[in-house]
């Protein structure tokens, strides 16, 4: 996993908690890389988990709660680095169609080494998006976090179904259907 | 003990996270600027192989250029010898059946010279315009600068056709409007491009008529001499020489038939079956004509023209003066 999700989590724990309860999270995991991370680097994704797991434990707060939490906390901090990604781009749908042929391009161009999730799209009409979220690392929880603040990020409703297609969140289709 | 936000040993680790963190970002940073500059390096290689090759290649394409032009300027010179060698002898022919020609022969005989006269002209017109080619195409060719009288250079070339196709099938006929006394130009040249055209209109017109009209009007930098050449042939498309198959066929039967024609008597054609317009146009089928297309209702012929423009350079004293007599240069 980049070092940028460590380093974009530690960020959010540090203004949703407290710098603290970053530093208390990274003491209580045995972490191969010391918790010194930086965003052009590479680390083992069982360090997110574990660091999710001890923030969890800490706060009381189910674990697929503060990834979702961090989903929503990284769609704003890539909108406000990457802001020119949504030039030209009027609702949720169609921005969220692009992911494969377009974000996920622009990603690799920054981190040719990026292990990204993949996503099936279905555009059936104007109204509805099908997408299936299929990753290794189990982030499902992850992908609806950026998914819901992205409709919340341009304003239009869109209901939003989640169905799990396996029991570890590596699997998920989401339908997602203007209101 | 519960350690407070500032305790030195959180500090202390704090520090330490970052400081492996930087060098870890350094450690980063120094691997990608060296996979940057191989990538540069390779680059540059690539780019020094690409330059290279097109060195080479434009070496190969000059040195095929020159190749080529060599070879151009060998046809050129050999064309331009081998002109000159069948010249001499041919000459010797013309002049021998010239002198032959005054001679007392039987008809028949006569007949025979003449025939051996006029093919050895004909001949000889064709290598001169070989060699001639042969001069265009090794930039040898000079357009002489010299004083001529258009009116006795017109009317002496149609003269020569009259001579050499009388009587015949085409009448010929000259309309000059009156023109400067002496011009400066290329006297042969103008001469060249006046019978091929006029060679061409009789050669594709199978009765009928030809017409040589001139003009001049002054400009800002001399006078300007205006010819016109125009038949009642079968006039022609800007495609004739393009075109293949079954369309030259055709066009080749209707050039036998114009020659098969020229054995039969000739045909006036009434003057009125030329009509002036601003443009000259032809048309296959429709003769070449000076102005507008226009249907004579008594023949379906239609003409247009064939345009040369000489310009006319005043020269000396009293060189853009017309002729006295417009009725002098403009007979026919």
């Amino acid at each position: 996993m980049k070092g940028v999700v460590f380093v974009e989590f530690l960020e959010m724990v540090e203004a949703e908690f407290s710098p603290e309860m970053a530093d208390d999270i990274i003491d209580a995991c045995d972490l191969p890389s010391g918790g010194a991370y930086t965003s052009v680097g590479t680390y083992s994704h069982r360090e997110m988990v574990a660091l999710v797991g001890a923030l969890s434990e800490r706060t009381g707060t189910p674990a697929p709660d503060l990834i979702r939490a961090f989903g929503e906390f990284l769609f704003e901090r890539f909108h406000a680095h990457h802001g020119e990604l949504f030039d030209g781009i009027g609702n949720s749908l169609d921005f969220l169609e692009r992911i494969e042929d377009v974000i996920h391009v622009q990603v690799r161009k920054l981190y040719p080494n990026a292990e990204l999730p993949r996503f099936e799209i279905d555009r059936p009409d104007p109204d509805h998006l099908r997408m299936l979220y299929r990753s290794d690392r189990h982030m499902g929880d992850l992908a609806e976090g950026l998914i819901r603040r992205c409709i919340a990020h341009y304003g239009t409703p869109v209901a939003v179904e989640r169905h799990d297609l396996d029991d570890k969140g590596g699997q998920v289709r989401f339908e997602l259907s203007r209101t | 003990m519960t350690e407070t936000p500032s305790d030195p040993g959180r500090l202390l680790r704090r520090a330490e996270r970052e400081r492996r963190a930087r060098k870890e970002a350094e450690r980063l940073l120094e691997e990608k600027s060296l996979e940057l500059y191989e990538a540069n390096q390779a680059l540059q290689r690539q780019a020094a192989a690409l330059e290279e090759q097109v060195r080479a290649r434009t070496a190969e394409l000059n040195a095929a250029l020159e190749r080529a032009e060599e070879a151009v300027r060998a046809k050129s010179d050999f064309l331009a010898v081998m002109s000159h060698e069948i010249r001499t002898p041919l000459n010797a022919v013309i002049g021998m059946a010239e002198l032959l020609s005054l001679e007392s022969l039987a008809p028949e005989h006569q007949e025979q010279v003449s025939l051996i006269h006029d093919n050895g002209r004909n001949l000889l017109a064709l290598i001169n315009d070989i060699l001639d080619f042969s001069k265009i195409e090794a930039g040898k060719l000079q357009i002489e600068q010299e004083l001529f009288d258009p009116t006795e250079l017109l009317q002496g070339t149609v003269r020569s056709f009259e001579a050499q196709h009388a009587p015949q099938r085409v009448r010929l006929r000259t309309q000059l409007a009156p023109l400067p006394k002496w011009v400066i130009g290329d006297r042969l040249r103008l001469r060249q491009v006046l019978a091929n055209l006029i060679g061409n209109a009789v050669k594709f017109s199978p009765h009928g008529e030809v017409r040589l009209e001139a003009d001049a009007d002054e400009t800002a930098d001399g006078w300007r001499l205006h010819v016109r050449v125009a038949d009642s042939g079968i006039g022609m498309t800007r495609v004739v020489l393009d075109l293949s198959g079954e369309a030259r066929a055709r066009l080749l039967r209707r050039v036998l038939n114009v020659a098969i024609d020229s054995i039969t008597p000739p045909k006036r054609v009434p003057a009125n079956r030329f009509k002036k317009g601003r443009h000259g146009a032809s048309r296959r089928g429709c003769g070449s004509s000076p102005g507008t297309p226009a249907r004579d209702p008594s023949s379906n012929a239609r003409v247009a023209a064939h345009r040369v423009h000489q310009r006319v350079i005043p020269a000396r004293a009293g060189a853009s003066r017309w002729t006295e007599n417009a009725a002098d240069s403009a007979p026919g």
